[in-house]
């Protein structure tokens, strides 16, 4: 499903990831590791966020540097603490990434629903909590046609109805639509979620669990 | 002593540190004004000690520069308030409300007008320079008048301070956009700068705006006349493009901190550069208004293509050299002079070719792979 080959990323001179070779069959992958040890960084450049040295494959055809819109359409990406703008409202940014990612309106309508959005959604982002731009990033997440999508450190600041909820995505969008997951989580990920795979992140390199 | 030290560690150097950009273009603006608009460009010989006076001088005698600097020396106080304002009500300042404030509030008091004597300390330099001028020229009442303002300014913040982490509750508050609706109108990509601006960087466009309302009028008193009309406005254009080098750059700033998840999506590079275009021709439209009501269409379209091509390379430039304020301000004006040069053998319209290219280009190689043309 994905491929990494020769990755690299540093910071000025330092090394925070060197991954010579990576195949990533189809299913949900976890991937373990200390703060600091470049799981954000890591997905952040899986997005197209960050510049890296080497090559990501999607589906052994869509590369992001060489196809980087083609491969936009089909990778999203939930960080672990957006820094969107402060004025822009929640239903500002559904709207803007449903019209990027081509998403429907009943696809929308079914997230904000399941999270319970409603009340707040019209709302700045300066008046949300943590909590609140946590789902609020998880929607635009799962907006869209994805077949992989990168979730950084998911289950932190939310609440419990809301961690059961996030779980019962990822099992319906992998079982029923067939969509792959990187997940980034130093903690424990409900039981729901059935990972195919684990891997550590340490010593700037990804190793199998 | 040890509160205001503590005061000056958490916001003063923050302060000076996010309006460094802010008093270097002032600075360089007042001086432009009181060197070359003062003077038309010409100074005679021997007279450069007399014209580095020149703004003392009129501070000590004219009244309304007076009145002036006094209004710039409240907006900077304003800023100030401003900024306290904003940075309480973060998370991360909560423990003033449970540490500091269970002093006595006379301390508190003290503590908070010595801190605010240190973010007016580019006001004070400017006031004790006019204090020993004006014990030279015998102009005492102005200068100590003047120091009384300070003072007073430095109290009536000390006070507000006072008010805003003793009384005021903790917390965010609803602000004048969000009464009026803002909040719901529409956010295409473009235009989220726009709001930003509207949101948190008002002061920085009304500067802007009114360093162009000031070229705009030079152009009416001094330039009306020349032979060379066109070529002059094409200055004038050049220096409004001058004029928004700092919300370019603020531009550039937010795009990178707040608007990265836009490269998330599937937008080609032509479709997000267009819309930075958008957004200057809209930052520009009281001035393109200016251009159209003087100039004939094509002219104004033209004058409006060199603000425009001028703002989008010097907005590029932080991808070149990084973000340090200094030597960004350095490279606008470099640009700037050799733009000037250009304009003066009448190459304007090689300039907007040539900014066009270069700004593109930047973009272009910087989107996806900004590191790989990053000068450091």
């Amino acid at each position: 499903m994905l491929q990494l080959n020769n990755f690299s990323k540093h910071y000025g001179a330092t090394p925070v990831l060197q991954i010579p070779k990576l195949q990533l069959g189809h299913g949900i992958h976890w991937i373990q590791g200390e703060n600091g040890s470049g799981k954000s960084t890591l997905l952040k450049a899986l997005a197209g966020l960050l510049h890296f040295k080497g090559t990501v494959l999607l589906e052994n055809v869509i590369d992001l540097k060489k196809q980087p819109l083609a491969y936009r359409q089909r990778v999203n990406f939930a960080e672990s603490e957006p820094a969107f703008p402060s004025f822009i409202t929640g239903r500002d940014m559904i709207k803007l990434f449903v019209k990027a990612k081509n998403a429907s309106q009943q696809q929308q309508a079914y997230y904000i629903n399941a999270f319970n959005m409603h009340d707040y959604l019209d709302d700045p982002l300066s008046n949300y909590s943590a909590g609140m731009v946590k789902k609020l990033s998880l929607v635009l997440a799962f907006l869209g046609n994805p077949k992989l999508i990168l979730l950084d450190e998911p289950f932190i600041t939310l609440d419990h109805n809301a961690l059961d909820e996030l779980a019962q995505w990822i099992k319906i969008a992998r079982e029923q639509h067939g969509i792959n997951f990187i997940i980034t989580s130093h903690q424990t990920i409900p039981l729901a979620v059935p990972i195919d795979s684990t891997f550590i992140l340490a010593h700037h390199t990804l190793h199998l669990n | 002593m040890t509160v205001a030290k503590l005061l000056i560690k958490c916001y003063g150097k923050e302060f000076y540190k996010i309006n460094a950009g802010f008093l270097i273009a002032s600075f360089i603006m007042i001086i432009g004004y009181g060197l070359f608009i003062k003077t038309a460009g010409h100074i005679p010989q021997g007279q450069s000690l007399t014209i580095n006076f020149i703004l003392l001088i009129h501070f000590l005698q004219t009244p309304i520069i007076t009145l002036l600097t006094c209004f710039l020396w409240l907006i900077y106080s304003l800023k100030c308030w401003r900024y306290i304002w904003k940075t309480s009500r973060h998370e991360d300042q909560l423990f003033w409300r449970y540490s500091a404030t269970s002093m006595r509030l006379s301390r508190q008091f003290a503590s908070w007008f010595i801190f605010q004597l240190y973010l007016s300390l580019p006001l004070i330099c400017y006031w004790i320079i006019v204090l020993i001028y004006g014990l030279f020229t015998q102009h005492y009442g102005t200068a100590l008048l003047s120091g009384l303002y300070l003072i007073t300014l430095a109290l009536i913040s000390a006070g507000l301070y006072l008010y805003r982490f003793n009384f005021y509750p903790f917390g965010k508050q609803h602000t004048l956009w969000q009464n009026l609706g803002m909040s719901s109108w529409p956010k295409p990509i473009f235009s989220l700068f726009l709001y930003a601006i509207f949101y948190h960087k008002k002061l920085s466009y009304l500067l802007s705006k009114c360093f162009s309302a000031l070229l705009i009028i030079s152009f009416y008193k001094l330039f009306y006349d020349v032979d060379q009309i066109f070529r002059t406005a094409g200055i004038i254009a050049l220096c409004i493009a001058l004029a928004h080098a700092v919300l370019a750059y603020q531009d550039y700033i937010f795009t990178k901190t707040h608007l990265y998840f836009v490269k998330q999506f599937p937008y080609a590079r032509s479709k997000i550069y267009f819309n930075i275009i958008c957004t200057y021709v809209l930052l520009l439209l009281p001035e393109w208004l200016w251009y159209g009501i003087v100039f004939t269409f094509p002219q104004a379209l033209f004058l409006l293509g060199l603000s425009i091509s001028s703002i989008l390379v010097i907005r590029s430039l932080p991808d070149l050299i990084g973000t340090n304020m200094r030597t960004f301000l350095k490279w606008v004006f470099s640009i700037f002079f050799i733009s000037i040069i250009l304009l003066l053998y009448d190459l304007a319209g090689y300039l907007i070719i040539i900014n066009i290219l270069l700004a593109t280009e930047i973009f272009y190689r910087s989107y996806y792979t900004k590191e790989s043309i990053t000068i450091k």
